[in-house]
């Protein structure tokens, strides 16, 4: 005879980390489409996909259940699992060695809808010669990590969004909750700040 | 030197929350092209855009986020609580930059792919008819031509009358069911018979909106 089972996630998830199965099972029921969205966009092998899937499960059974113990109902259940999952699946790649080190270069050739950004106005390619040579390339590279220890941590992290992972302005909103255009000012502003910070610190930077 | 600020770039930069549109775009470069303070700007944006492509800053990173955090900054962004402490290390830390991207992505991902269309579309006369009778006046007032076109054995026009009220709802329900009375007393009886049958079903709509309304208030109460 089945029991019933709580609708209510908070109290399915607390039911499913006691020793309840049925619980257990109605909750990887209730997300095992999030889980095969999050597997596939690691792999599209079936048989990888299958491991990949009983090895986020046997994580989450761990240590007596202890993941779905540290669970807390102030973030939805999902976005728990797709951290969990996601973190599995970037591990899983990195032992495959199949990380990109520009992560958002890849996805935004799976994103139809990359809108032009305004900033490419600023950073394409630029055929300007600059008088970049003036110092070396690790000299450079050693005052850029000076100046952008300096920046505020909102700036540092979207500058790095940005032009070392190379997400979209859309992604780069998404992934900071802001609006589109909230990010392109905060790339502006950060710029603007290192640029200032770089000035003033190192005058031969730009020159 | 630290180049000044060019006012009439930082005000484009700030406007139009949505991103530029495409006559903004170009004015924007109609205005660099004209513009020397911004063409040295660009020039420098386009040196550190550059140089930060190939320079992975290295910081004091800490223990990795966990699993709890990322959650909490991807459901909640600035809001999670301790997101100062998250910001910091996302911003030194590609690993989980990485996770937190892929996760935040994924769910928008699965939350477009779920999405199911809303029962109540707005355009289907279905859901009309249930917010034509959203109201506990207009509820009562067409269950009370049910009962007189029930009771009366064929009080047509008083039931019509009524229903009129309830189309209308609020206090001007009576009012306008006492209107339309000796209208509708002059239409034929059998038009009277097709449109108070064809009204009835709605009247039954009403009957169940206020059961629904009823029962909400009950159990409400009882909580």
């Amino acid at each position: 005879m089945s029991r019933h089972l709580p609708e209510d996630e908070r109290e399915l998830v607390e039911l499913a980390a006691s020793c309840n199965d049925d619980a257990f099972s109605a909750l990887m029921t209730r997300f095992q489409r999030l889980m095969a969205h999050i597997i596939s966009r690691t792999t599209n092998d079936p048989e990888d996909r299958q491991d990949l899937r009983s090895e986020i499960i046997a994580r989450l059974l761990t240590n007596r259940k202890k993941p779905l113990r540290d669970w807390r109902p102030t973030a939805p259940f999902a976005a728990y699992l797709g951290a969990i999952a996601s973190r599995h699946c970037y591990s899983w790649s990195a032992q495959r060695g199949l990380i990109d080190a520009h992560p958002g270069r890849c996805l935004s050739a799976n994103t139809s809808t990359v809108e032009p950004e305004l900033l490419d106005h600023f950073t394409a390619e630029s055929s300007v010669d600059t008088p970049v040579d003036a110092l070396d390339r690790s000299e450079r590279a050693e005052l850029l990590r000076t100046a952008i220890s300096q920046l505020p941590d909102d700036d540092r992290l979207i500058l790095k969004l940005s032009f070392l992972d190379e997400y979209s302005g859309p992604t780069i909103a998404d992934i900071l909750g802001i609006s589109h255009g909230a990010a392109r000012q905060r790339i502006f502003r950060a710029l603007r700040r290192l640029e200032r910070i770089l000035s003033e610190t190192e005058p031969g930077y730009f020159e | 030197m630290a180049l000044p600020e060019c006012q009439a770039m930082t005000r484009f930069m700030e406007s139009a929350d949505d991103g530029p549109s495409s006559a903004q775009a170009a004015a924007i470069q109609a205005h660099v092209q004209n513009c020397e303070l911004c063409q040295q700007q660009l020039q420098r944006f386009q040196l550190l855009a550059r140089d930060l492509e190939s320079t992975n800053g290295r910081g004091a990173v800490g223990a990795h986020l966990t699993e709890m955090d990322l959650a909490h900054y991807s459901a909640l962004g600035a809001r999670a609580a301790d997101a100062h402490r998250i910001i910091s290390h996302l911003s030194w830390c590609s690993e989980c930059r990485h996770q937190l991207a892929q996760t935040v992505i994924a769910l928008r991902e699965y939350e477009a792919l779920t999405v199911v269309p809303s029962q109540d579309d707005p355009d289907t006369w279905g859901a009309q008819l249930k917010r034509a009778f959203s109201t506990p006046a207009r509820s009562v007032m067409a269950i009370a031509a049910a009962l007189v076109f029930l009771l009366e054995c064929g009080s047509f026009a008083l039931a019509l009358a009524l229903l009129a009220g309830a189309a209308i709802g609020g206090v001007e329900s009576v009012r306008t069911a006492v209107g339309v009375w000796p209208f509708v007393r002059a239409i034929d009886p059998f038009l009277r018979l097709a449109i108070a049958a064809s009204l009835l079903a709605v009247a039954g709509i009403g009957l169940r909106k206020l059961a629904a309304l009823l029962f909400a208030r009950a159990t409400h109460d009882e909580r």
